[in-house]
């Protein structure tokens, strides 16, 4: 297990979205939350990498373990986790009046890395990785705020991998694409696997379907039921997931 | 995947791909299987093999469970790839194939049984129009796999409709020449039965490819064609 | 139907006479202060000292001086504390301290420029005498909080988005505001400083009796200086006719000046 999430439960002020959830990110493989609107699965996400307490009046309690360390142990600095754990938003969010290559550079560069050769070899291969080189590679210097959505959000994507995170997150990546789009930054997952351990957030049941190894069921904050996701969406153990799954909710 | 998804804006579905191709090799394996034991049946027979017999019966067990993992694969891409058009066409299909080719393995295994139960008598006649009919099945079968592999089903239907026709003729044949041993040699009318059974399960396998046959050009061209 | 047209007319023609009604004045202005002034304006009027009354000539090179000299003296102690208090009030804004901040500021917003010039002459002119230092920091009181404002305004304007992908990225908060926030908020931030330079240099009240003014040049900061609205207050009211055409001269430059900022803002703010 890459991470293993032990009674994880968190609040907004006095509201409590995540409800005593448990369960374990396998390394190289994809880790699908699936839920309702309002179930949780992005505060979940969220809580993997230090991110929700960012919120006023967010509050954790559980553990969180990255390597079977808690990485909500006192000592340990939400800076360092945030570095090994990377994040991709909903919306395509490049810093917009930044060029193309400081979007891929800013984090090493504000991480104290000077040798300018170093830098260009990271920005091409993360690029490259990102599927975005062959359309940027001339136009480095553009800001990123003026590449099209879907390119943005593999500039993100980019971006998240210059720092060499272990662990991406993807909350919601492609629910701001169009289809096509949609498909190359599910196929950009499918061959990250290789090399990362990926949790993505989806309202999109068939993309969780289509993407993910392993699939997390949540329900008003309950994690309902977790397997594989080629077991769970033939046969679902869980009633709550069968009539999800088909969408005859509620 | 670079290279690929750039020209037209087409992405490929590398997971749906992936899968289908896991399909497509697997039903050929079991095209394998079945060729493997409608032959061996047949030298079965004719040799008094029990080696053989048994190896037919190893091969009927294996082309189940292959069956029964196509359909999960096929299955599994259902639920988690939401197939449409070709990709759907070819899913559905294939477990239709599967399904024909598992079940001539059950009919080679039923010509095994015979083999076993007459394994100590000599044979009722010397055995020429039955192998044929057999090495028509496994041309069919190869057939059918060629163009599984390409794609291509401009020939298939002429080259099946040939050879099945050619399997019916051989099968009357047999059966008016077995209708004249019963009557000539009436003590021995059980071992005629067996063979007309022999004959019947080979035309039934020819058909079983054939039906599979249109199969692959629905696939292909979505038309619905019936080789008989 | 035909009524709907006729509102839909009649709310177009409003709105075109509201405009007129706002430009005309401006024109006026404009079309005054240039006919007046253009025949103050020569090489002259810019690059020589005021002459005595009586005598032909003499400019208002001094006060030209005296405004640039006041205006990057204010823009020196405005943009540090302003842009600071800004990024304070946008990022860290969650106390009641920042509250507090948030009040005081729009309070001195609010307050007339007379005043800011009563406080500069109590906390400085009082104990080291008439300064350009002092006419600097009153000018500074008055416009400290429009760049805190834009500051704040600006930064807030950057989505939410960018601002969790800079901290996602294993950045310190620090560093996300400091790299990353204030150059997305670059633009806001240029404007408002910008606007509040075109106040500054504009400025007449809180000068006369901080840096109240110099009939040559000034030799330093802590010297009294003179200042182009200066010029044209006290030449203005005198009853010099040669005087009242070079108070013109004076609005016309003053003029120029504040247009030309206002054109770079719209520049820096269009991107």
């Amino acid at each position: 297990m890459k991470i293993e999430v032990k009674e994880l439960s968190a609040w907004y002020g006095s509201h409590q979205v995540l409800r005593s959830v448990s369960m374990g990110v396998r390394e190289n493989m994809i880790t699908a939350i699936i839920g309702p609107s309002g179930c949780g699965k992005t505060t979940l996400l969220r809580c993997l990498n230090r991110m929700h307490e960012l919120v006023d009046g967010a509050r954790v309690e559980g553990e969180v373990l990255l390597d079977g360390e808690n990485i909500y142990d006192p000592s340990v600095d939400p800076v360092e986790v945030r570095r090994r754990i990377g994040m991709v938003f909903q919306k395509p969010n490049p810093f917009p009046h930044m060029s193309i290559f400081d979007n891929v550079a800013i984090g090493l560069k504000l991480a104290g890395v000077r040798d300018k050769r170093k830098l260009r070899e990271v920005v091409e291969d993360c690029l490259k990785k990102a599927a975005l080189w062959d359309e940027v590679k001339d136009k480095l210097d553009q800001p990123g705020g003026r590449l099209s959505g879907g390119q943005q959000q593999r500039l993100c994507i980019a971006r998240a991998l210059a720092t060499s995170p272990e662990v991406l997150l993807f909350d919601e990546p492609t629910s701001a694409l169009d289809p096509i789009s949609a498909m190359r930054i599910e196929n950009l997952m499918l061959s990250l696997k290789r090399e990362y351990t990926i949790v993505i957030v989806t309202h999109n049941i068939q993309q969780a379907a289509r993407v993910s190894d392993y699939t997390a069921f949540l329900y008003r904050g309950v994690l309902v039921e977790y397997g594989e996701t080629a077991v769970m969406f033939k046969t679902p153990r869980h009633k709550l997931t069968e009539e999800y799954l088909t969408g005859r909710f509620g | 995947m670079g290279d690929k998804t750039k020209s037209r804006g087409f992405v490929r579905r590398v997971a749906l791909d992936r899968g289908l191709n896991k399909v497509k090799e697997m039903v050929l394996e079991l095209s394998g299987i079945a060729k493997e034991a409608v032959r061996l049946s047949i030298e079965a027979l004719k040799e008094k093999s029990r080696e053989k017999i048994e190896k037919v019966y190893e091969l009927e067990k294996r082309s189940d469970v292959l069956n029964m993992d196509i359909e999960d694969e096929c299955l599994t891409l259902a639920a988690l790839q939401q197939p449409v058009a070709r990709d759907l066409r070819f899913i559905a299909s294939m477990m239709r194939i599967s399904n024909n080719y598992e079940r001539i393995c059950d009919l080679a295994q039923k010509i095994a049984y015979i083999a076993e139960k007459t394994i100590d008598k000599p044979l009722l006649k010397p055995l020429i129009d039955v192998p044929r009919m057999g090495k028509l099945v496994i041309e069919m079968l190869e057939i059918n796999e060629e163009s599984i592999r390409t794609g291509d089903t401009s020939m298939l239907e002429m080259e099946l409709k040939a050879r099945d026709d050619e399997i019916d003729l051989l099968y009357s044949q047999t059966y008016n020449e077995l209708v004249g041993y019963m009557v000539r040699i009436p003590h021995r009318i059980d071992d005629a039965i067996d063979l007309l059974f022999v004959a019947k399960h080979l035309e039934r396998m020819g058909d079983l490819v054939a039906k599979s046959a249109a199969r692959l050009v629905y696939i292909e061209e979505g038309r619905r064609v019936w080789i008989k | 139907m035909r009524l709907r047209k006729l509102a839909d007319r009649a709310f177009t023609l409003a709105c075109f006479a509201s405009v007129l009604l706002v430009l005309a004045p401006l024109f006026s202005i404009v079309y005054t202060v240039a006919s007046r002034g253009a025949r103050a304006l020569s090489i002259d009027f810019i690059t020589s000292l005021p002459a005595p009354v009586g005598e032909a000539g003499g400019g208002v090179a001094n006060a030209i001086q005296g405004t640039v000299m006041l205006t990057l003296l204010s823009m020196g102690i405005t943009l540090p504390i302003g842009v600071a208090s800004g990024i304070y009030l946008a990022e860290y804004g969650r106390s009641r301290l920042a509250d507090l901040v948030a009040v005081a500021r729009d309070t001195l917003a609010g307050t007339p420029s007379i005043v800011a010039g009563v406080f500069s002459y109590m906390l400085i002119v009082s104990r080291w005498g008439f300064s350009a230092l002092a006419g600097a920091v009153a000018l500074s009181v008055l416009v400290i909080p429009v760049v805190s404002k834009a500051t704040e305004e600006a930064l807030k304007m950057v989505p939410r988005e960018v601002k969790e992908a800079g901290l996602a990225l294993g950045l310190r908060r620090w560093k996300v505001v400091a790299y990353i926030l204030l150059k997305e908020a670059k633009a806001g931030i240029l404007a408002g400083a910008l606007l509040s330079m075109a106040r500054v240099a504009g400025e007449t009240a809180p000068l006369l009796f901080t840096s109240f003014g110099n009939q040559g040049y000034a030799g330093g900061f802590l010297d009294p200086c003179s200042a182009l609205p200066l010029v044209i207050y006290v030449y203005a009211t005198s009853p010099y006719e040669e005087w009242h055409t070079q108070a013109w001269g004076a609005a016309l430059l003053l003029m120029l000046a504040v247009l030309s900022i206002n054109l770079a803002v719209r520049r820096v703010v269009r991107g």
